[in-house]
């Protein structure tokens, strides 16, 4: 372990302590240099030399509240609002305002419309490092909004430096308007069409803890693409046209993706490369197309189209290199039950995603069928599936939401699929099931859950030198508690237990996870600590906290100590971030620090 | 355990003053009693609730549990197992009361081209506030090509009891064979006005047993949703009752792990005056 490892290390451990530090856990009030007549003896000078009153847009109480005007001066002006504009002093001369008062308050008003603008830029770095391997990175986001347009530009560099290392980028510009041209994007985006089946954001349409999620939602059709990662974004334009209830929403795009190329033919795609790999923007990508939707109240129909062209052919022919995109899809709620599906046949290939919800609030129900073709391309969907490479795939997915007692709640899902099709190293049909259990009781400041997830599977395993299919059950045991300690203080402390069973081969394979964490929160202050025990004869997978509260997935093998800290000091524009993980018997220490500034 | 419990049964039994020579009446016919295979799902209801019978009420319930009694009805139910068109499979059932008793007629019938099975069963049973009982007769006729005619006769037994929203019943079938006889024992909760839910395990003998959870929902005075997850094997079902009047019609759909989905459809008429 290096001298950096160790003084990192130690920094974090004692930034643990910070929460004792006597910091201020309400924040002074802001400066409300108008409540009062005696400003002198609220504010300083200074202080209310910054202040600017923007006449025209100014409320009642604010005018009323303005130290250099009477209450009556302040009704005139009002008055005079009413229908028109304040444009110099001269109307507030027209109105009745003394000279004396115009000539003291002039330099604090203003009589354009304020501008609204923000500027966010965020720097983060990256360190991951064991005994042997350093692997810097570097990040930086810069965003502007200036009233209803937004503009962005991220880079990521695969040194600490944003200039001379190998860069990944996005960039986007985006306007919002009221009437009917209601959004205009220009670089990366996102389309969120339907139930996600041909065009979807992201990761957002899985099995999780609560099942009703697994039905998509989505009320922004055009998304930025914030991430330099170009995993299922678009580069081009888009917009949104809003005429009565409908939205018709053009697109194109022109852009390059990651591919491995052989023999001048594409074999896979890869979301994320560097530069210096063979495989960045070795693939060129054109989409054209529309897609409209009409609605109405929580209503929605819709249809798209899109023409798709690869620049290179693919090394599988069942996948072409020009195809079109075709499919509708609808959501109707029904106040009973929710009904919702797509149907899209990309490249002559079907899919479908369909499903119900019912139930009270109570007790609520959801049922979910789909059906997806062998050779269906998956480039930019990510509809509700048992995978993330979602063709060859049919499935019935039930969920169940119950709340039989104000103090427990129920959550069950369960999940049977079939891939008809051999897939990966299974030179035959598979199935596969799942059962979900959660079982929560909350009290006041107490939390306690405990869950079950079970899944059984085939999958291929060599044994005694032949790859022969076998029959995997997968079983994860949860259970943790969460005390909401005071409104600063929150501690979660949990146990899993993991074992899969081989019963033809007679393999059995356990583990355990022991893991406590504790928040600290306050308005300037945040930290996160959490230390993981685990000894583990196979993979498992839990979710962490990483910077800006977003949690990713930490997978978990053999038999060590982890432990991570989060801090999180915010000033005035400025937030300071850094997470430090390390993995005590592996010497393996990942480092994040993220300056976020906010104009 | 089951013995245990069956000693709590007899001795509950005694206590409401059941009369013992039915549990003797019923002990008697075992020895004469053949082996017989699992209950087929022969109605609509359950194939959409995985042979749960206190979700929905319907005269074919009494198929799982000679105990249960609907109101007085008629049910006809046909389908094709696993969507094959050489196994249709049709059944009829008749759900009479009188008094505190209840008489369940059923008929059913599987054919494929090379074998032939028909059932009939005769059940009685007793209905009292707080419990139910009863015990059914079963004839099996099976016609294989080629072989003889076979035909078997069997005994089912069940209880029901009833706790405020909580309904539960236990059922023996096939008491007459050890190596065929099936526990079905099933736990109702009525959620609300509009929903119940069913928690149900069915073991058959050197079987795992099969878990079972149901739900019902009364989406609309005239229509009525039933969804049940069972496990070992999986099986999702799902169904819907159109209830327009007295005249009601099932359909019910049930998934299969490699099969094909068994689609049924019931139509049946209340009795009850």
């Amino acid at each position: 372990m290096t001298s950096l490892h160790k003084t990192l290390i130690l920094l974090f451990l004692f930034s643990a302590l910070l929460p004792l530090y006597p910091f201020e856990s309400e924040d002074l009030l802001p400066l409300d240099i108008l409540s009062g007549d005696n400003i002198e003896h609220l504010y300083s000078e200074s202080e209310f030399q910054k202040y600017t009153l923007y006449i025209n847009e100014a409320s009642e109480e604010e005018l009323i509240d303005f130290p250099l005007f009477t209450k009556e001066e302040a009704l005139l002006i009002l008055k005079w609002r009413e229908g028109r504009h304040l444009s110099s002093e001269r109307d507030l001369k027209a109105i009745g305002i003394s000279d004396d008062v115009i000539f003291t308050s002039l330099p604090y008003l203003s009589f354009r419309k304020p501008l609204n603008y923000s500027i966010n830029q965020t720097l983060r770095y990256y360190y991951r490092g064991t005994e042997t391997i350093d692997s810097p990175k570097a990040y930086s986001k810069s965003e502007l909004q200036i009233d209803n347009v937004q503009a962005g530009f991220a880079l990521l560099s695969n040194s600490t430096s944003l200039t001379t290392g190998r860069l990944n980028y996005t960039y986007y510009l985006s306007q919002s308007y009221d009437k009917h041209l209601k959004q205009l994007t220009l670089g990366k985006y996102r389309l969120a069409i339907g139930q996600g089946l041909a065009y979807a954001p992201g990761s957002m349409f899985s099995k999780s803890s609560d099942p009703l999620q697994a039905r998509s939602s989505y009320k922004k059709p055009v998304r930025l693409h914030t991430s330099p990662h170009k995993a299922q974004s678009l580069e081009g334009a888009a917009a949104i046209f809003s005429i009565n209830n409908n939205e018709f929403i053009p697109f194109h795009s022109n852009t390059q993706l990651n591919a491995t190329i052989s023999d001048g033919k594409t074999s896979t795609i890869y979301p994320y490369t560097f530069p210096n790999d063979n495989r960045h923007n070795s693939l060129s990508e054109r989409v054209d197309g529309m897609a409209w939707r009409y609605i109405c109240r929580s209503n929605e129909i819709g249809a798209y189209f899109s023409y798709n062209r690869f620049g290179r052919e693919f090394v599988d022919p069942n996948y072409s290199k020009k195809y079109t995109t075709l499919g509708s899809f609808y959501s109707l709620d029904f106040n009973l039950a929710k009904v919702f599906g797509e149907y899209a046949h990309i490249d002559n290939q079907p899919g479908f995603v369909g499903g119900i919800s019912w139930g009270e609030r109570k007790f609520q129900q959801i049922l979910i069928y789909r059906s997806y073709a062998e050779h269906l391309p998956t480039w930019h969907g990510n509809p509700f599936a048992s995978k993330s490479k979602f063709n060859n795939e049919k499935g019935y997915y039930y969920g169940i939401k119950a709340q039989p007692h104000r103090l427990w709640s129920i959550n069950l899902f369960f999940d049977i699929s079939r891939y008809p099709f051999p897939r990966y190293f299974e030179l035959m049909p598979t199935t596969r099931t799942e059962q979900f259990l959660l079982l929560s009781h909350k009290r006041a400041s107490d939390t306690f859950r405990l869950k079950f997830h079970h899944r059984e599977y085939d999958k291929a395993i060599t044994y005694e030198g032949e790859s022969t299919i076998f029959r995997v059950n997968k079983l994860t045991t949860t259970l943790d508690w969460t005390n909401q300690i005071n409104r600063h203080f929150r501690n979660r402390c949990g146990i899993d237990y993991i074992s899969s069973v081989t019963r033809e081969i007679d393999e059995f394979k356990d583990g355990l996870l022991l893991y406590n964490n504790f928040i600290y929160r306050s308005k300037r202050l945040e930290t996160i600590t959490q230390i993981s025990v685990y000894r583990l004869g196979l993979n498992h997978y839990t979710y962490e906290y990483t910077l800006d509260n977003w949690q990713e997935t930490k997978s978990y093998n053999g038999n060590d100590i982890y432990a991570y800290q989060i801090v999180k000091v915010k000033f005035t524009k400025l937030t300071l971030q850094a997470k430090v993980a390390h993995t005590f018997r592996k010497k393996s220490t990942n480092c994040f620090i993220q300056l976020l500034l906010d104009i | 355990m089951i013995s245990l419990l069956g000693s709590r049964l007899i001795y509950f039994l005694f206590r409401r003053r059941i009369k013992a020579a039915l549990i003797v009446l019923l002990l008697l016919y075992i020895s004469f009693a053949h082996a017989y295979d699992l209950p087929l799902q022969v109605s609509a209801n359950q194939n959409a609730t995985a042979g749960l019978i206190f979700l929905y009420s319907t005269p074919s319930n009494s198929h799982y549990n000679p105990a249960f009694i609907s109101n007085d009805g008629i049910e006809s139910s046909f389908g094709y197992l696993f969507n094959l068109t050489e196994l249709p499979l049709a059944s009829l059932h008749l759900a009479k009361s009188y008094r505190n008793y209840g008489l369940f007629l059923e008929t059913s019938h599987l054919a494929h081209p090379y074998s032939k099975e028909t059932d009939l069963q005769l059940s009685l049973s007793r209905h009292g506030k707080l419990f139910s009982s009863g015990f059914a007769l079963k004839y099996h006729l099976q016609n294989i090509v080629g072989e003889e005619t076979g035909s078997r006769l069997t005994i089912d037994w069940g209880l029901i009891i009833y706790h405020g929203r909580i309904v539960g019943g236990v059922s023996l079938l096939n008491l007459s064979h050890s190596a065929f006889t099936t526990y079905v024992g099933e736990l109702n909760y009525q959620l609300s006005e509009k929903s119940s839910i069913s928690i149900g395990l069915e073991k058959e003998s050197d079987f795992n047993p099969s878990l079972k959870l149901g739900t019902h929902y009364s989406l609309h005075d005239n229509l009525t949703l039933l969804s049940s997850y069972q496990l070992n094997p999986d099986r999702i079902g799902v169904g819907l009752v159109l209830q327009p009047s007295r005249l009601k019609l099932h359909y019910g759909v049930q998934t299969h792990q490699y099969l094909s989905l068994t689609h049924m459809f019931s139509i049946s008429y209340d009795l009850s005056s």
